[in-house]
């Protein structure tokens, strides 16, 4: 299978189960939407060449000749990473996965976050159904329960328990 | 998946360096300068500065005073040499320029030697890079040791790359 994990690290943990989390949605029948994702890098880059051309200038016409440019240039960079500070807070909310599902026409956003020092994923599942209803859970997963001693994610286990996560909150309704 | 989390990891690496640019930048920007923080290379301008000190400059003061210390670059020289400013000339004028002449404390005689084109005075406009506002001892070693090493640069630079590489582990 894949490389074990120290599952002693909860960092590495998580980031052993954030990349197993498209692929169990995928097998549940959910198709991702990378919306987030790309604006996410579009502004992303966008700061990386305001940067790269402030470094060009400065290089090939010298400092003095281009301090005008520069102004704007680094102007540009406070606001750029000012927009980004705020998608990443606001707008991402650190929703790891969405997805949505073509039969039901359901979308899912999937959250996560752990406490240090603490063996638990503390999963977010919030799934909004055609007709616009909202229906969340937020679930705790002991990480014993789905990865063995030597470090290895026994991926069926966890497949088996965000379905039956999912199947909760459908159920839970009204 | 695969591309975009590649292009995210590459994205925290060009995070790193533009960052740290446009933090070099924009302190240039408000001190006025091309070089807001030089590292001193001789002992010219002992004890006060040693080789290897952090010097923090500030260019938006009209004039200078004398006992000032100042950075300046001799035209066509990109090497910065710290020293003191030993007298001033300017006229009443508004907007007049100032002429300087400097002396490194350690140095037996003034800097006319060192002057281009048999000049007798700096221009405080044209030729200075900054006063001397504050400074750190020694942490400048790292920038000399850098340029007096080819290698060192391209490894300090693969080492920033790889950390932040790992970091997105």
């Amino acid at each position: 299978m894949s490389k074990p994990v120290n599952v002693y690290s909860i960092g590495e943990v998580a980031q052993r189960l954030d990349d197993e989390v498209p692929i169990v949605f995928h097998r549940l029948g959910y198709k991702q939407s990378f919306k987030l994702i790309d604006t996410k890098l579009i502004i992303g880059y966008s700061i990386a060449v305001v940067a790269g051309i402030s470094f060009v200038l400065d290089k090939k016409l010298g400092h003095n000749n281009v301090i005008q440019y520069q102004r704007l240039l680094v102007a540009a960079y406070f606001i750029l990473s000012g927009v980004f500070w705020y998608f990443k807070k606001f707008i991402e909310k650190s929703i790891l996965y969405t997805g949505t599902n073509k039969e039901n026409n359901q979308t899912i956003n999937f959250k996560r976050d752990i406490k240090d020092g603490k063996p638990i994923y503390q999963t977010s599942f919030i799934i909004k159904s055609k007709d616009g209803e909202v229906k969340s859970s937020e679930v705790n997963l002991e990480i014993n329960k789905v990865f063995n001693e030597n470090g290895y994610l026994q991926t069926d286990l966890f497949f088996q328990w965000v379905k039956k996560q999912i199947e909760n909150i459908e159920s839970k309704k009204d | 998946m695969n591309l975009r989390l590649e292009l995210a990891k590459f994205l925290n690496l060009c995070f790193v360096f533009a960052s740290a640019y446009m933090f070099w930048e924009t302190l240039s920007l408000v001190a006025n300068t091309h070089s807001p923080i030089v590292v001193v290379l001789s002992g010219s301008m002992e004890p006060a500065f040693q080789r290897g000190d952090i010097l923090f400059l500030w260019n938006r003061n009209e004039r200078v005073s004398v006992g000032d210390v100042v950075v300046y670059e001799v035209d066509g020289k990109n090497i910065p040499i710290v020293h003191r400013v030993l007298r001033e000339h300017h006229s009443q004028t508004v907007g007049s320029k100032q002429l300087l002449l400097t002396k490194g404390d350690n140095n037996a005689g003034n800097d006319i030697p060192l002057y281009a084109h048999k000049k007798t005075y700096l221009n405080r406009e044209n030729d200075l890079v900054g006063t001397v506002k504050g400074y750190f001892p020694q942490l400048g070693y790292i920038t000399i040791w850098v340029s007096e090493n080819k290698y060192a640069k391209i490894g300090l630079l693969g080492f920033l790359a790889l950390s932040s590489l790992i970091q997105g582990e």
